[in-house]
């Protein structure tokens, strides 16, 4: 179950460990360009620097990305928010939540972490303007008591940005 | 550790009393469903982090938990709590005992018609289940429910399985043994106006018999309650209603752990909660509200727990799963189509000529390469995962969708991939690191390495290997490591009927020949030096197709000429028989490169009409050029190259190597083209010079010419049986075929290569028509073959040009040979964009074909030579 808060969680599973320490592994020796990642001993929890990509909206930003893992990772998504301060971004709720359906229903078992950092750099820099969504407000007092953005529904409907 | 088996045999027979016993003297936790109590105890057991830490407590560790299990078995036994001890043997045998058949016992045998609403009459239409086993009949109206209520009654579904068999298949872990309550569906109590959601519920009572209970008693067997959304588009799985509130027997019961309001994504799977404990022998009641729209049904039933093995075990053997050759199919289509490599960008201007692929083993779940090659039957894609780590992470997700497109399927769809699987069992041995094949359009594979040192621990697995595991015949060592780029460039071919003719072969000296055409085919005994044609034929036998389409100038599209045909019959070594140049002029240089020295005896031809072309490549090592009449006109003919790929062809029995020399008559639209024909797929590696109608008319013509190509194939060069035959025939051939083939064939598609080889290769070498490796002329060369015939067969492969080919083999059909073949100096600007044609073998070792486009030695410099038409042609001679 996807329990709202770092506390809560269990631990992860074998199968997962190693799939995470393999993809640590990889991106230690291969990582996506625009990335950081800050070395913590925390392997289900992995706080990830991202760098607007030169030319875009967000060049020379930098912004953090929190990728919590649950129990039974890769099967279940790992939850992705940005920390604060979150991206001025039409799909990007001021309190770091992501409306990006790889995250949620799309999600596969076969993407990795650095496949979410590539969509996600790949949204922020396909972005036209710099704004939060439009039911911004609403959804972020939805989500006040710390709700995590796998539980909520999310609707996808635009595929330009 | 011989504790573990005996002490958990024991844990079986436990209740939850006798578990929550054990682990209260071990100081752990009670609570938590009986398997994880039997869980909790067992990893005490063994190695992991827990053991550790109960051993730091307490000091008897292993041994002192086993002792304790021991007593408490023993205990029960004497005070006689259950007639456990009586059914003797493991849970194991007796649980797959029963769980066969356990569907059809329930109801099947009492009534054909089993529906929701409970009716068993035959009133309106009917819908059959398609389980093989359940084949229940229910009315359409009762469970086939629209989308929205307003739409009336959707069509039926092409697989419609009823409640029960969509419950199985949710969560094969848990097979059912009875149904005390078949499913009911819930009704609406409460229509609210307001638009929120109606209320709806259902009660219901059921009756848990005696035996039901001491079934339940074990513990892998319990009572569970499930709920599922009638039209749910996931079908294989529980869901509970929103605001959920479940109570058995007046004792609430969480069903699923999301909040009220949370509706389940397509990701999500409900559980159905196991209510063993509140339940009692006899009449039980359940009942069931929820606030929801939508039409879900509830159900009672009795659940065995399956264990890992015995999922395993339901997975069909790999002999029995799908037969190899569909296995090998789908392998051939995804590489050679070109498209399989998801990162593999598509930009078909840029197709990269690429003779192998790089197929990554590593399971998209564990990362790790896998061990056991699993598939969905119905995904068209070849991607596998992992069997065993698939299985074990679905035992908690419980989701059965494919990792890889995300479709959802059931357990009764996985099937060991009979291609994948054979190679990842033949690398079990392997480094851990060592994750990536090669693989070839025609399913030959071999392990990627990357460095010497690597190939040399891997010893046998970096050589190619067939599709069915067994090594090729090997090439020798020479042959590693050459990467021949070869290029030809046409620069100009004289319009002038008269046809030179040359043939270059290097005789058993080693000394290159040069014979100037004579005029008529029938010299070609053994060796054909390369002239096929009548006098008044032009034969050209290097042109590159793509030069063609330079010329026409107009059509850009059109790259391919035919008419420069190049046919290269390699041999592993040496000769090029037959070079006819129709050029007056001698418009064709030919330069040879041989790009690695290390090739030792091997010899690489390259034509190419410049040095700069050249020097992409390594420096030839040995320049051989002939000019004839001008000093543009070079011939340079390095010792060729043998690709391992072709070698298998060079046994010819003719012995005659061929190279391709298709007269080109003006008249004759010869348009080669490599073309693509979509059905040479089956062919592995083959390309075939694709012929339009204007084709087979030259190759009629070619074929009085040049007399018999029966054996030898003589005359065309290119006929020759690999290149000419489809892709599938290449298979199969038998010198009966190829024959057949040659004849008849080469007018229907004589000259186009398979496309089955997203980078256009065009094979000239000839086949020979009773060379018993039939299937792989690309794979290995097959040393021993090309080299007893003292005459070298050189094969050059035409890489897919920039102009995007492959693809499409409409647009380079379609080349008319007669244009080509009066101009040297027309339109070739064309070239530059499209019509330059790569002919190459790509460097076997290149780790992404795909990506090496822009700076791969495949690209041409366009600058300055955008005037004439190029070709390139490469020879990969990468054997090994």
């Amino acid at each position: 179950m996807t329990s709202s808060s770092g506390a809560a969680r269990k631990n992860l599973s074998k199968i997962a460990c190693n799939r995470l320490q393999k993809e640590l592994v990889e991106w230690q020796v291969n990582p996506p360009t625009g990335f950081k990642h800050k070395v913590t001993d925390n392997l289900q929890r992995w706080v990830v620097e991202v760098i607007g990509a030169p030319g875009t909206l967000y060049a020379n930003e930098t912004y953090q990305l929190q990728v919590d893992f649950p129990e039974n990772y890769p099967m279940e998504a790992p939850q992705v928010i940005f920390l604060h301060p979150a991206p001025l971004h039409p799909h990007i709720y001021s309190n770091g939540h992501i409306c990006l359906d790889i995250l949620y229903d799309s999600w596969s078992p076969a993407m990795t972490v650095s496949s979410i950092c590539i969509s996600i750099l790949s949204m922020l820099s396909s972005s036209t303007t710099k704004q939060r969504p439009e039911d911004n407000d609403r959804y972020v007092k939805n989500c006040r008591n710390g709700r995590s953005p796998k539980e909520t529904r999310w609707w996808f409907h635009d595929d330009k940005v | 550790m011989d504790l573990v088996p005996s002490v958990k045999e024991k844990l079986n027979y436990f209740r939850i009393k006798e578990l929550k016993d054990v682990l209260t003297q071990l100081h752990l936790s009670k609570q938590g469903k009986k398997q994880d109590l039997v869980d909790r105890i067992l990893s005490v057991l063994s190695d992991e982090q827990v053991s550790k830490m109960w051993a730091k407590k307490n000091a008897g560790g292993k041994e002192q938990v086993a002792k304790l299990v021991d007593d408490t078995y023993r205990k029960m036994k004497i005070s006689g709590a259950t007639d456990l001890a009586s059914k003797g043997q493991g849970a194991s045998d007796s649980s797959s005992v029963k769980v066969k058949g356990e569907i059809d016992d329930s109801f099947q045998p009492e009534t054909k018609i089993r529906c929701l609403c409970g009716s068993r009459l035959e009133t309106g239409d009917l819908v059959k289940c398609d389980d093989r086993r359940c084949q229940v009949w229910q009315h359409i109206s009762c469970v086939i429910i629209p989308e929205k209520p307003a739409e009336g009654i959707p069509p039926v579904p092409d697989k419609f399985y009823c409640e029960l068999c969509r419950l199985n298949r949710a969560d094969p872990f848990w097979v059912a043994v009875a149904h005390p309550l078949l499913p009911v569906k819930l009704t609406t109590t409460s229509n609210p106006t307001d638009g929120t959601n109606p209320v709806q519920s259902v009660e219901r009572t059921f009756q848990l018999t005696r035996a039901d209970k001491d079934l339940v008693s074990k513990p892998e067997v319990d009572v569970e309650a499930w709920c599922m959304l009638l039209n749910d588009k996931v079908p294989f799985r529980m869901q509970w209603p929103q605001y959920t509130d479940l109570q058995v027997n007046g004792v609430p019961v969480r069903a699923t752990n999301r909040p009220g309001s949370q509706l389940l994504g397509a990701n999500g799977r409900d559980d159905g909660p196991i209510i063993t404990p509140y339940t009692k022998d006899g009449i039980n009641k359940i009942s069931l509200t929820g606030c929801d729209a939508r039409i879900f049904c509830l159900g009672v039933r009795i659940v065995r727990r399956r264990n890992m093995q015995q999922i395993l075990n339901l997975i069909p053997k790999e002999s029995d799963g799908e037969r190899f050759e569909d296995a090998l199919a789908r392998v051939c289509r995804c590489v050679g189509g070109g498209n399989t490599d998801g990162d593999a960008d598509s930009d078909s201007d840029l197709e990269v000529v690429s003779d192998t692929f790089s197929v990554n083993l590593r399971c998209p779940m564990s990362g790790s390469r896998m061990k056991i090659a699993g598939r969905f039957n119905p995904c068209i894609h070849m991607g596998c995962f992992d069997l065993e780590v698939f299985v074990e992470m679905n035992q908690r997700s419980r989701k059965w969708q494919c990792p890889i497109c995300l479709k959802n399927y059931a357990l009764e769809n996985i099937i060991i991939d009979p291609y994948f699987n054979r190679i990842t069992s033949m690398m079990l041995n392997c480094g851990e690191e060592i994750t990536e094949v090669e693989v070839k359009p025609d399913g030959s594979w071999r392990v990627k390495t990357k460095s010497e040192s690597e190939r040399q621990e891997l010893g046998s697995l970096a050589q190619w290997h067939l599709p069915d595991g067994s090594p090729c015949v090997s090439a020798d060592g020479d042959f590693k490591r050459v990467d021949t780029l070869k290029q030809v460039k046409q620069e100009g071919v004289s319009d002038s009927p008269t046809g030179l003719k040359l043939g270059i072969r290097k005789n058993r000296n080693g000394v290159w020949e040069v014979s100037k055409p004579e005029g008529t085919n029938t010299s070609s005994g053994n060796k054909l030096k390369g002239v096929f044609g009548n006098p008044e034929q032009v034969v050209i036998p290097m042109s590159s197709s793509a030069t063609g389409s330079g010329r026409d100038g107009d059509d850009p599209s059109v790259n391919q000429g035919g008419g420069g045909n190049i046919d290269y019959s390699a041999a592993t070594g040496i000769e090029i028989d037959s070079l006819c140049l129709n050029n007056v002029d001698l418009a064709y240089e030919y330069t040879a490169h041989d790009t690695s020295a290390q090739a030792g005896g091997t010899e690489v031809i390259v034509l190419s009409d410049s040095e700069e072309d050249n020097d992409l490549l390594v420096s030839p090592p040995i320049a051989y050029r002939n000019n004839q009449n001008d000093a543009t006109d070079g011939y340079s003919v390095q010792p060729p190259v043998i690709v391992d790929s072709y070698t298998e062809d060079h046994n010819l029995v003719g012995g005659n190597s061929c190279l391709g020399l298709f007269p080109n008559d003006d008249d004759f639209g010869m348009s080669s083209l490599w073309s693509m024909p979509s059905g040479s797929q089956a062919g592995p590696g083959f390309q075939l010079f694709g012929s339009d109608a204007d084709v087979s008319d030259a190759l009629v013509h070619l074929q009085h010419g040049p007399v018999n190509c029966s054996s030898s194939l003589n005359g065309y060069a290119l006929a020759p049986d690999t290149a000419l035959g489809s892709g599938s025939i290449l298979h199969d051939s038998s010198a009966g075929r190829l024959d057949a083939d040659l004849n008849g064939g080469l007018v229907d598609n004589p000259l186009a290569f398979g496309g089955d080889d997203p980078s256009l290769q065009i094979f000239l070498p000839t086949r020979p028509a009773d060379s018993s490796i039939q299937n792989e002329l690309r794979d290995q060369a097959n040393v021993a073959n090309g080299v007893c015939t003292e005459e070298d067969w050189i094969s050059l492969s035409l890489g897919g040009g920039a102009g995007g080919s492959n693809g499409d083999a409409s647009t380079q059909n379609g080349l008319n040979s007669r244009h080509q073949i009066p101009t040297r100096d027309v339109g070739t600007n064309t070239l530059d964009d499209t019509a330059s044609l790569l002919l190459g073998m790509n460097d076997v070792r290149t780790d992404r074909p795909s990506r090496q486009r822009s700076d791969s030695p495949f690209s041409f410099p366009r600058q300055r030579r955008s005037v004439r038409p190029r070709l390139y042609l490469s020879i990969d001679s990468d054997s090994e």
